[in-house]
């Protein structure tokens, strides 16, 4: 399986700080990645990088293509959103189509008139006329009609109501998505999309703290609602995270055995938030 | 709509089986085509992967075959295989307990069928 | 970077600032025509004095003696020349200030509503952006103003033939004498062409508003403008605080902008048809230094754009 994004010790400093400290990355064909990380931890920075929009140092090589020297092309074949809601409001639907028609070589207008079709925009109307969610539907038209291998979303749903966010991981999901395509997200709402993530990365302080595919992350941690009499030998096993509310006591265990905890009390899969919450707080201390 | 997942099996498993309920309820008919991968992605906010594995199990299981270019369909007699199947888990799994738990209260036959609406 | 990349990058600017493209040029154009036509229907004999600007007593009938009389005339080409000029002159002024709103404008609208975000999400290179919004800045902007002026002319024209028409049956006029010894289409040809070393004369400022335009996070037009004031406050109080002779500075620009009496003047004399005079006026007013200034903001511009838009 070839990776389509590689990232090799990318860092960058402003000034004495790191913003971003030897992060490696990959993602392979049909994997859908989420890299996720509180305020400041460099998710930013990691993408501005991986879209040639920042100097750094360490290699990034995404299709082939050096993003900082080869970006204009590179974007023939990459696809990013920003922030969904950014479409020139001046623009009409019609003018985007035959805009992008003219200035990607890789777009289909007939693709991006389908998914159009299906909605109630019309071709005529200026972007500024049409509510936020609309606007994520034209520019998510213009994307999916690219036929990009890899596509980068940076919190493509801030902003945006429940119905909207949801349309737009379907519409994604369906029209957009294949086994010979990648997708890196990043984003805050991990609840939303964890069951849609094929892997995830957690990043912190400019380190990548946890990189892992999503199945894998279900049967390494586990979430143990500890007896009281067991709490003392339940710490002997080193939680990564213990959390005590009302007389009950919930542990994380990373790595550990089932035959070892199956003692202590009631064994559940966390969900990827709880794995999030735990590894972050962890990391933190 | 996206569904509540189960935490504790994996998801392709529970996918796995709400097809297997789908098909005993008759609601997938024999010869009738599953959705495509991506369109159940899309509706439960999945990822393809979790659905494709799902999808083999249900290949390797020899309840939905592949016809080249058209999809994955219900073989035929799957809903009487389906039946038998889930008959045998009820009564080895399943139903040893209800049975005791049965007699641990002394309800009869006539008990169990007549009060139905009775004690909600 | 292709042909259809280009055309359509500069479609994309023509539709953006539409306003004052298509619809400020055709405004004008209109008034303008309109303005003398309603001056004719209401009063007889003015349009004369709008046209001739002499005395009130001309009349019609004495306008077109005027004509039969003068139209083998060397200067006649001059008065046509001086006609066609003015017809173009509100045009051209207008375009002025438009083409300098649009350049302080290119590069800042596109940062403030942020749909820079997604122009840099598509393989346009900035090179390219730039590059396109300097030339429909400098040549195509004016160029519709030109075409809007050459149309309204075109028309006027249109309409003079008519009236000499019906009006020269008692006069001796020789339409296709007028025609050529008026030389309306060279005439019409050069102010085209003045356009060229026009945009390589004004290329500083067009340049610097710009750059302006790129870096400022907010009223662009204000930085446009203060900077170079307080450079010249600063030479002016240098100036007076050591008894120096003069501004050098202001002494550039002010030379640098302006067209004096002795511009015109000098070519004026030594040429034989008048429409070359604004070329070669215009085209001494070109330096290299203004060039290579000019080079030296639009290299930051680009820049600017491919390293900095996103912050």
């Amino acid at each position: 399986m070839t990776s389509l994004i590689n990232v090799s010790n990318l860092t960058k400093q402003y000034g004495e700080k790191a913003a971003v400290d030897n992060v490696n990355l990959s993602v392979k064909a049909g994997q859908i990645l989420g890299l996720v990380g509180p305020n400041g931890a460099g998710k930013t920075t990691c993408l501005q990088a991986l879209l040639g929009l920042t100097d750094y140092q360490g290699e990034v090589d995404i299709l082939g293509y050096n993003p900082k020297t080869q970006r204009t092309a590179m974007l023939n074949d990459v696809a990013y959103i920003a922030d969904v809601a950014v479409l020139p409001k001046w623009m009409k639907v019609s003018q985007a189509l035959e805009y992008m028609a003219g200035v990607h070589p890789n777009f289909n207008q007939s693709k991006a008139e389908e998914f159009l079709a299906k909605t109630n925009i019309s071709q005529k109307s200026q972007i500024k006329q049409l509510s936020k969610g609309m606007i994520v539907q034209v520019h998510l038209a213009l994307i999916l009609a690219i036929d990009a291998k890899v596509l980068i979303l940076d919190e493509p749903t801030l902003g945006l109501d429940i119905l909207t966010r949801r349309q737009f991981y379907s519409h994604l999901l369906e029209d957009f998505y294949t086994q010979e395509k990648c997708i890196i997200v990043t984003t805050h709402q991990i609840e939303e999309i964890e069951h849609i993530l094929t892997d995830v990365a957690f990043i912190q302080s400019g380190s990548i703290v946890l990189c892992e595919d999503t199945e894998h992350i279900k049967e390494r941690f586990k979430l143990v609602a500890v007896n009281q009499e067991s709490i003392e030998q339940a710490k002997e096993l080193k939680p990564i995270f213990s959390n005590s509310l009302m007389g009950l006591t919930t542990m994380l265990f990373d790595g550990v055995e089932q035959e070892s905890l199956s003692s202590l009390g009631n064994i559940t899969s966390p969900t990827l938030a709880d794995i999030f919450v735990g590894v972050m707080t962890k990391e933190a201390c | 709509m996206s569904e509540q997942w189960n935490k504790d099996t994996p998801i392709y498993l529970q996918l796995y089986q709400q097809v297997v309920s789908r098909i005993l309820d008759g609601y997938i008919k024999e010869g009738e085509a599953l959705p495509s991968v991506r369109n159940v992605a899309a509706q439960y906010q999945l990822n393809p992967i979790t659905i494709s594995k799902a999808y083999q199990m249900l290949q390797d299981e020899e309840i939905v075959e592949k016809q080249r270019g058209k999809g994955l369909f219900v073989k035929p007699g799957m809903q009487d295989l389906m039946l038998s199947r889930e008959r045998e888990t009820f009564l080895t799994k399943q139903w040893p307990s209800i049975l005791s738990q049965i007699n641990r209260l002394k309800l009869s036959a006539n008990d169990l069928l007549t009060n139905q609406g009775e004690n909600s | 970077m292709n042909t259809l990349q280009l055309t359509t990058s500069i479609k994309k600017e023509v539709w953006e600032y539409k306003r004052i493209f298509v619809w400020l040029p055709a405004i004008i154009a209109s008034l303008i025509i309109l303005a003398p036509l309603i001056g004719i229907l209401l009063i007889d004999g003015s349009l004369s004095a709008f046209f001739l600007n002499n005395n009130p007593n001309v009349t019609w009938t004495g306008f077109w003696q005027q004509i039969a009389e003068v139209q083998h005339d060397k200067m006649f080409n001059v008065i046509s020349f001086s006609f066609s000029s003015m017809l173009f002159v509100p045009f051209l002024l207008i375009a002025t200030l438009v083409q300098l709103y649009y350049f302080i404008a290119c590069l800042f609208d596109e940062r403030r509503d942020l749909s820079v975000l997604f122009w840099r999400s598509l393989p346009v290179s900035d090179g390219l952006t730039v590059g396109v919004k300097l030339l429909v800045g400098a040549i195509i902007l004016p160029g519709f103003f030109l075409l809007a002026a050459t149309l309204t002319l075109v028309l006027f024209l249109i309409l003079a033939f008519i009236f000499t028409v019906i009006m020269a049956v008692g006069y001796d006029i020789s339409l296709w004498g007028l025609w050529g010894s008026s030389n309306i289409f060279s005439h019409m040809m050069t102010s085209w062409l003045n356009l060229l070393p026009y945009t390589l004369w004004m290329l500083p400022l067009y340049a610097w508003l710009m750059l302006v335009s790129m870096f400022s996070s907010k009223a662009p037009f204000l930085w446009a403008i203060i900077p170079v004031i307080i450079v010249l406050l600063v030479e002016a109080f240098i100036v007076h605080y050591f008894n120096l002779e003069s501004q050098v500075l202001l002494g550039l620009l002010t030379d640098y902008f302006s067209i004096s009496e002795n511009n015109v003047n000098h070519y004026l004399h030594d040429q034989s048809s008048i429409s070359l005079v604004p070329m070669k006026v215009i085209s001494s007013k070109i330096s290299i230094f203004g060039i290579t200034l000019s080079a030296v903001f639009i290299y930051a511009t680009y820049w600017l754009r491919a390293n900095r838009s996103h912050h």
